[in-house]
């Protein structure tokens, strides 16, 4: 199945590299230059299957594209944005955007995000179904304590049992944030002593595993100087 | 050497002063005090004065006895001095019969020598007592003697005795007064008290023109006094009544006295005597004057020596007013003299005759007044050697206050008071008057009761001004107090405020309006700063998005050409650079213009540094360093954004996964010191720390000169300001090759449960 991804960003060569990077991929690329023309596309009725959207721009600009847009469908929409700050985030994913990407990027992260998107849209409530096993599911992310297997949106990842057990802790008390001597103790069953950032470690593996960007985690939050949490979702 | 003679000069010159004063002191009785030395001539003097009165006593005293005792101006031993009452009953004594008497006590008069003699007797005589009637020395006799059992009784030794005294007088007298070669001429007639006439004098029978001498002193016989004597001897008016003026008629005195001195008596000696003390005195008044100049100016000298103001010092009495100063000089003279007063009084009793007491009284308070004086010239000399002297007097200060305009103090707050304690005391004396002295007098009743409600309506109008004020001053302090406090733009209604209040309200507030758009403006300006990094940075981005994608794809077409691909590596580095830097710099422009939001929360800084360990892990080890992490006493609360103090950790702990030298130990520590947590790191730096912890901090330096590694060189000076946004201090310390980063933080009380923490969302 070719999935087909709507571009737009007024510079032109952006437009370009991204194609190739997707059409790269085996993905069907349309290319719209400002947000009235990605909005005219959409209307004129074109299938589109995830849309990658710059917010500054000639016309139009993202934000309300990606409103006038959200009136209608509900592909995920990953808007990519010079625009690094906490607010330009906040504003664009509250509109109505799935994802959140600021410039420069990386291209692998584009091309992990965009897949990890797709397969939330395409394959939404695959694994939902089995509800007669343990599962804990927490956005994109799920854990199927039975068989003790991780899917990020709906890809199998390999964690290493301390790893897992305490992913499993985090997910089973989403929201709830652990210190590190609470998921020492709750995980080895010793009395934590002194500062030993072995459970911090562990921390950054899995978010390694789990995350887009590392850096920037959408699942296992570090709130720093209290503790570790899954966000709710 | 120089100052000992000063110093010596000055007791010297003291001490002429004192002599002088002490000599003119003694000198001068007679009550006139200095002036008296103007009078040049004895005459006008009151010595003269005093003479001419005791003349006048005298002659007063001869004319007695005269009656008593002479006949046609011849001492008649027949003349019946006493009348007695006796064993052998009523018996007069003539003169004869009363020198009879005496010899047989060994008393006796030489009429030769005219002295009263004695000769002891063998065999004490009968002596008996007299009541006696009559005395004719003595005219007063019955009106003195109150007739009493025991009064007017003598013995006849006693009466003898006196009765010769009586004669001696008259004889003494005579010779004074009879004298032709007098200067002191005089001539009485009058009536005596058994109507005899009296006529004394030295001028003759036919009497003379007193007028025409010197000094003259005429009573007439209606007892006006005629006189060129002054002051006029205080005894003429008794003296003449009593020689019968104003009773009898035909009474004369006259006396006059030669001013020429022609003749060697007592008149000329005293006027010689005179002129020799007036001399004298004018010596010792200009001993005086100049032992006082003289022990002043040396004083000065004493005082004005540059070692008593060389020193520099300032004693607690030269910051007093002058007036003060003076005044506690002045009380402390009093005090101390007032203390010892009573040891003194001890010891001049024991030690010290009592004539004499009077002047070393005199003596000490002198010493101790001078002993203050001293004290007092050096304080004025240290104040006008530092140029205080009249700057820092109340006289001044009260000419500056009322002359300066700015100064209303005085008209505004010194004037009213003085009015109103004035109007308050005059309503108060008066109703105290009216009450007091109104007995029964309704219209006084009602004046004071009139002055009295007057009294308190302006006590409560001046009450409820001062209460006014005070209530307008203290929403002034207030608004002041949250000004300072950083409330600009707090500004006050102009409502309910008078006066200077109101002016001052009326500044507080343009002083808030301009402090607000001061700040406003600043805000504005700060955030258009950073507002034009942002965009800069923003249109930076875009461009760079393409670089970084083409280099990207350039780098994941297969070249073979291996320069290419060494290029190619370059720009993929040097791309991503300029990212790390465009990002960092719009970090550094906000946290240095606090642009900013914070979201503090209470957290645990070895929690953090924990977690920020387990971060690096492996950024560490790819470097061979071992990270060495002593959380100490445990938890260290502070309040904090999180992710900011991150951010300071993250780049204190890439600074030292940068450039500590490979294989060492990297040291953090979290520890409570005093009421602050702190975070610091250690590690030995791989190269040379030519540099100094505050060059570190600034923008764009970096640890190593060449800058050869990756970094924008911003990471200390935006954990710098971050950390100063959050409360805290970085503190940057170089030892050598040791760097040291510390993160200070004031420390959170733990008051709340560990609960709370568990709240925190991101």
């Amino acid at each position: 199945m070719q999935n087909t991804i709507l571009v737009c960003d007024d510079e032109k060569e952006i437009v370009e590299a991204i194609s190739i990077y997707l059409e790269g991929d085996g993905y069907k690329i349309i290319k719209a230059y400002d947000g009235q023309e990605a909005v005219d596309i959409l209307a004129s009725g074109t299938k589109v299957d995830l849309i990658i959207m710059d917010v500054m721009m000639p016309g139009m600009d993202g934000i309300h594209a990606t409103l006038k847009i959200r009136e209608k469908l509900d592909v995920p929409i990953i808007i990519l944005s010079a625009k690094s700050e906490d607010n330009d985030k906040i504003l664009g994913l509250n509109i109505g955007a799935d994802d959140y990407i600021s410039k420069p990027f990386n291209p692998l992260e584009l091309m992990a995000r965009v897949k990890s998107q797709l397969r939330r849209y395409m394959q939404l409530g695959n694994i939902t179904g089995s509800s007669s096993q343990a599962v804990y599911k927490c956005g994109g992310l799920t854990i199927n304590d039975d068989n003790k297997e991780v899917y990020v949106d709906g890809e199998l990842i390999k964690l290493t049992p301390i790893e897992y057990n305490i992913l499993l802790l985090l997910v089973k008390n989403a929201g709830k944030v652990f210190s590190i001597d609470e998921i020492y103790e709750q995980i080895w069953n010793e009395e934590a002593i002194g500062a030993d950032n072995t459970v911090a470690v562990h921390i950054r593996h899995i978010r390694e595993k789990i995350e887009i960007n590392p850096r920037e985690p959408k699942y296992l939050k570090v709130v720093w100087g209290v503790g570790y949490k899954i966000e709710k979702q | 050497m120089k100052r000992s003679v000063i110093i010596i000069t000055h007791i010297l010159a003291i001490m002429l002063a004192l002599a002088g004063f002490i000599a003119l002191h003694g000198y001068s009785v007679d009550g006139r005090g200095i002036s008296s030395i103007n009078t040049s001539h004895f005459e006008d003097s009151i010595k003269f004065s005093d003479m001419v009165s005791e003349d006048l006593s005298k002659i007063r005293r001869l004319a007695v006895l005269q009656n008593a005792f002479e006949n046609d101006g011849e001492l008649d031993t027949d003349m019946l001095v006493a009348g007695a009452t006796t064993v052998n009953g009523n018996i007069s004594y003539t003169v004869s019969d009363i020198m009879n008497i005496a010899k047989t006590f060994g008393y006796s008069i030489d009429f030769e020598s005219k002295e009263l003699s004695y000769t002891k007797v063998t065999e004490e005589p009968n002596n008996y007592q007299v009541k006696l009637h009559y005395k004719a020395y003595d005219p007063y006799y019955f009106d003195n003697i109150a007739p009493g059992p025991s009064q007017g009784v003598m013995t006849i030794k006693e009466l003898c005795i006196e009765t010769l005294r009586a004669i001696a007088e008259y004889y003494s007298l005579r010779s004074i007064y009879d004298a032709e070669e007098s200067n002191f001429k005089y001539n009485a007639y009058f009536v005596s008290n058994d109507n005899e006439d009296v006529s004394v004098g030295n001028v003759g029978e036919n009497g003379f023109d007193a007028a025409g001498f010197g000094r003259y002193l005429v009573v007439s016989d209606s007892m006006d006094i005629n006189t060129n004597i002054n002051p006029i001897p205080s005894n003429v008016m008794p003296d003449s009544s009593s020689f019968g003026f104003g009773d009898t008629d035909g009474n004369v005195l006259e006396l006059g006295i030669d001013t020429s001195y022609l003749y060697n008596d007592r008149y000329r000696q005293a006027a010689e005597d005179y002129g020799a003390y007036i001399g004298r005195a004018y010596a010792w008044l200009t001993a005086f004057v100049i032992g006082f100049i003289v022990s002043a100016i040396s004083l000065v000298l004493v005082v004005r020596d540059k070692s008593f103001v060389s020193s520099g010092r300032i004693y607690a009495l030269d910051k007093l007013p002058v007036e003060g100063m003076l005044a506690v000089q002045a009380f402390a003279a009093v005090f101390i003299y007032a203390l010892f007063r009573a040891a003194l009084y001890n010891f001049m009793d024991v030690f010290i005759n009592e004539d004499d007491w009077g002047f070393w009284c005199i003596t000490v308070k002198s010493v101790i007044v001078y002993a203050f004086l001293v004290g007092a010239m050096c304080s004025m000399y240290r104040r006008s050697h530092y140029g205080g002297m009249f700057k820092n007097s109340l006289i001044s200060r009260a000419i500056v206050a009322l002359g300066d305009e700015n100064e209303n103090t005085v008209r505004t707050t010194l004037i009213p008071y003085v009015l109103y304690i004035a109007v308050n005391a005059v309503c108060i004396g008066g109703s105290v008057y009216f009450l007091t002295n109104g007995f029964f007098n309704r219209y006084y009743y009602f004046a004071a009761i009139m002055l009295i409600l007057f009294a308190a309506a302006l006590d409560i109008y001046a009450y409820l001004t001062v209460y006014g004020r005070n209530r307008q001053r203290g929403s002034i302090n207030t608004a002041l107090r949250r000004i300072s406090q950083g409330e600009v733009g707090y500004t006050l209604e102009t409502e309910g405020f008078t006066g200077g209040e109101l002016e001052a309200v009326e500044s507080i507030n343009s002083i808030s309006d301009g402090l607000k758009s001061a700040l406003n403006e600043q805000v504005k300006a700060d955030r258009l700063k950073a507002d034009l990094i942002t965009n800069v940075s923003h249109d930076i981005k875009t461009p760079l998005t393409s670089i970084i994608n083409y280099v990207d794809l350039i780098k994941r077409e297969n070249i073979d050409n291996e320069k290419l691909r060494e290029y190619i590596d370059v720009l993929d580095k040097k791309s991503a650079r300029l990212k790390n830097l465009t990002e960092d710099l719009v970090e550094a422009s906000k946290a240095s213009s606090g642009n900013i939001k914070l979201d503090m929360c209470k957290l645990d800084m070895a929690e953090l540094a924990i977690q920020a360990g387990g971060e690096f892990e492996d950024k560490f080890a790819a470097r061979h360093l071992e990270f060495n992490l002593n959380t100490g006493d445990g938890a260290a609360y502070v309040m904090a954004d999180g992710r900011h103090l991150w951010r300071v950790f993250e780049n204190l702990l890439n600074n030292a996964a940068k450039y500590a030298m490979e294989n060492t130990r990297i040291y953090a520590d979290v520890e409570h010191i005093g009421s602050d947590c702190v975070f610091s790191i250690k590690n030995i730096s791989q190269s040379k720390l030519n540099i100094s912890p505050e060059e570190l901090t600034e923008r764009f330096i970096r640890g190593d000169v060449s800058r050869s590694t990756e970094g924008s060189g911003l990471g200390l000076n935006i954990a710098q300001s971050l950390t100063k946004l959050m409360g805290g201090r970085l503190v940057i310390e170089i030892d050598g090759d040791l760097y040291k980063a510390k993160v200070i933080m004031p420390c959170c009380e733990e008051k709340e449960s560990g609960s709370s923490l568990i709240s925190v969302t991101e």
